[in-house]
């Protein structure tokens, strides 16, 4: 393997960490629609901004 | 300075908040409660914030939103508050402005639709009005942002003065009585809590059981209260409930009568009714129903949502052809270059190609929705929903489930009645979510290219039909009793809202894209990894001697009854739990195809009728994790929720069995 190899995977680990930690954090939502939800922003347990 | 915006539903409350403070908005909860709060700084006045309170009809405590806004009132002691009237439904909207006096806090009326009250011939006395009721009245239009800086003058000069209200006292003869003795019996209480007598008093006459347990009255106290209202019962011959409504509604009926010049029926309401006795016939509504979803699923699956599907598809594959290029220009390892182009590129391409269909489905429904239509179709469905056991108000949450479960098993909250509450959360992800859009345009494609909007349909009825026949079974079975009765206002139909459609438009779509890049990015890049090595981690030569293979092996049998007999088909369902998307995603990485090519390579796994089985059991099975924490936290119970997930899924695997198995009694 070369190191573009080696940079790939890195940059690949790096989205991969980043969406689970994104998806973690966001476990708990629906799947947009929020603007015409009863409960828009109820759904996440922490407050948005 | 903080003030309360507070006022009816569809009073245009939000429109109001909106214009008041533009983008500065904080959106949150209010606390122990998952009621919506909303606050946001007044534009032009960094130091004044407004904090939007739920749409409520009265200060009564049977709602969480009714509760939330009156211990917001007491407890939070705003500088002011907005009172916001609808001045096309003023007498109404009155009820509530009453009650907010009471409370004696520096108030401020907003009468909001004025525009309309004029165009309609209407007028109102503002000066007499404002006398009258004993606080500042300040005519507005919030949609065309008409009076809104004299509002916020008003309401700033008004707080800032810590001016009450004049007035607080509408009532004569027994019911004043009543409220007055027990306004002095309980005034020491009262100003103890922190709540104004008169206030209390009231609540107290009309039997609202916190204020009473808030005050700590003594037995002799309570009695003496008693008999007040007892005595006042007794001399109106009526409850004391409708003795305050109707001490409240002759105050209002007289104050219109001086300052109302009442409006002729407005012309959006004659169109209004002229549309609803055709959308809401008793034979005609129904098949209206299902004749404009035939058309939004025709031209969304059928004409223009899988144009652009297929547009995005050529696009996706050049720029993945071109990526596979470039690779293999720069010499990448192929293990490398696979895990890109085999995993990321088509698993998470596979799902982007359906963005467009997504997209064009949300703009349909939201036009409906927005027009008024789809509280049209609640009303419609109140009587078929009866016959399983629930009203018409548990429509919305089935409704809103068509999008996404989770928040319609939030919207469940508005359902009084816990019974409801619990059955339409069962329900609801019965009905066929958006999540689940990608896997049957995939399989419509592959196996009933001309039949589309057709297959489309039938899905969507299955699921409804398999909801209607569970929720008989749940009526007779856990679920006994007999629904709530269901009451809604049916507001004008009026012309969408660009803004509105492009937001949810924007909203959905910025969602699909999140969850594209992020669940099911990882979904793909582990189905790939798994796929890709051995346990001892070499690389295979064949998918079928993966890691993945043999956990397929392992549960394919389970799969095998209902027609499907590859493992790579049975895996692919597995993960739907974390996204239903993902299904279409794993089974690109598992058949190692580019977007377009897919459905020719699920051609080689299924045959039509193993498709439309496969097809059922997606529709049917258990919802995706967030959905199932959605419910758990709904229900408060980990055992409902699993047991949900299993009932889904066995009805599922029996209803895809029975399917596949009278599929080949017919074509075979």
């Amino acid at each position: 393997m070369q190191p573009i190899d080696y940079g790939i995977l890195v940059v690949v680990v790096i989205l991969l960490v980043l969406a689970v930690r994104y998806a973690y954090r966001h476990r708990n939502e629906c799947c947009g629609n929020c603007s015409g939800c009863s409960s828009c922003h109820a759904c996440s347990k922490k407050n948005k901004k | 300075m903080i003030f309360a915006l507070a006022g009816n539903q569809n009073c245009g409350k939000t429109t109001l908040f909106n214009q008041l403070t533009g983008s500065n908005q904080h959106v949150g909860n209010f606390p122990g409660v998952t009621v919506e709060r909303k606050d946001g700084v007044i534009r032009g006045h960094h130091d004044v914030t407004v904090v939007d309170l739920p749409g409520i009809y009265s200060l009564s405590p049977y709602t969480s939103e009714e509760i939330v806004t009156r211990d917001f009132l007491l407890n939070n002691h705003p500088d002011g508050i907005i009172n916001i009237v609808d001045a096309t439904n003023i007498e109404r909207n009155l009820y509530l402005s009453m009650q907010l006096i009471e409370l004696n806090l520096p108030m401020v009326i907003a009468l909001n639709m004025m525009d309309e009250v004029r165009a309609n011939d209407g007028t109102i006395i503002i000066e007499k009005f404002q006398k009258e009721l004993g606080v500042p009245v300040v005519p507005i239009s919030a949609s065309k942002n008409e009076g809104i800086d004299e509002l916020i003058e008003t309401a700033i000069s008004t707080a800032g003065a810590k001016q009450k209200p004049k007035r607080q006292d509408f009532c004569t003869g027994a019911v004043h009585r009543a409220i007055h003795s027990v306004a002095h019996l309980v005034e020491d209480h009262a100003e103890r809590i922190g709540v104004p007598p008169r206030f209390a008093a009231t609540k107290l006459v009309e039997g609202d059981a916190p204020m009473m347990n808030a005050l700590s009255l003594s037995e002799n106290e309570k009695d003496m209260v008693g008999h007040s209202v007892t005595e006042m019962e007794s001399e109106l011959g009526t409850d004391r409930e409708a003795a305050l409504a109707d001490m409240r509604y002759t105050f209002i009926e007289g104050l219109c009568k001086d300052t109302v010049v009442k409006m002729g029926e407005s012309k959006e309401h004659r169109r209004s009714v002229a549309i609803d006795n055709i959308l809401t016939h008793k034979y005609l509504a129904i098949p209206i129903f299902l004749a404009i979803m035939m058309l939004v699923f025709y031209l969304t699956f059928g004409v223009i949502g899988s144009a652009l599907s297929d547009l995005l598809s050529f696009v996706i594959d050049f720029v993945t052809g071109a990526a596979s290029a470039g690779l293999t220009a720069y010499g990448i390892n192929p293990v490398v270059h696979s895990l890109l182009i085999d995993g990321v590129f088509a698993g998470v391409g596979s799902v982007l190609s359906f963005l467009p269909i997504i997209v064009v489905l949300f703009f349909f429904l939201s036009i409906l929705e927005d027009s008024g239509y789809m509280a049209r179709v609640a009303f419609v469905m109140d009587k078929l929903l009866r016959k399983i056991g629930l009203s018409g108000r548990s429509f919305v949450p089935m409704l809103i489930g068509f999008g996404c479960s989770v928040p319609a098993i939030m919207a469940t909250r508005t359902l009084s009645s816990e019974r409801d509450r619990k059955m339409t959360i069962l329900l609801t992800p019965f009905m066929s979510c958006s999540a689940k859009l990608p896997i049957y345009a995939m399989f419509t494609v592959a196996f009933f290219p001309k039949h589309r909007a057709l297959v489309m349909i039938a899905l969507y009825v299955t699921g409804i039909v398999i909801g209607i026949i569970s929720g008989l079974i749940l009526k007779s079975t856990i679920f006994h009793g007999k629904p709530v009765p269901f009451v809604m206002e049916l507001p004008n139909y009026r012309f969408p809202s660009a803004k509105s459609v492009a937001l949810l438009m924007w909203d959905k779509a910025k969602d699909f894209l999140m969850r594209a890049f992020t669940v099911i990015f990882v979904a793909t890049i582990i189905i790939w990894f798994l796929q890709t090595f051995d346990t001892r981690f070499n690389v295979v030569a064949t998918s079928a001697d993966s890691m993945l293979a043999g956990i397929g092996k392992l549960i394919a049998p389970l799969f095998a009854p209902l027609g499907f007999t590859d493992w790579r088909v049975s895996t692919a369902l597995i993960t739907g739990f974390t996204a239903k998307e993902a299904v279409v995603s794993t089974l690109a990485v598992l058949t190692g195809t580019s977007v377009s090519n897919l459905p020719a390579a699920l051609a080689q796994l299924f045959t039509p009728l193993t498709a439309w089985s496969y097809l059922t059991f997606t529709l049917l099975y258990t919802p995706c994790v967030a959905a199932i924490s959605a419910v758990r936290r709904e229900m408060n119970s980990t055992k409902n929720a699993v047991a949900m997930v299993f009932y889904q899924t066995g009805v599922a695997w029996i209803v895809a069995f029975l399917v596949y198995h009278i599929g080949l009694l017919i074509f075979h």
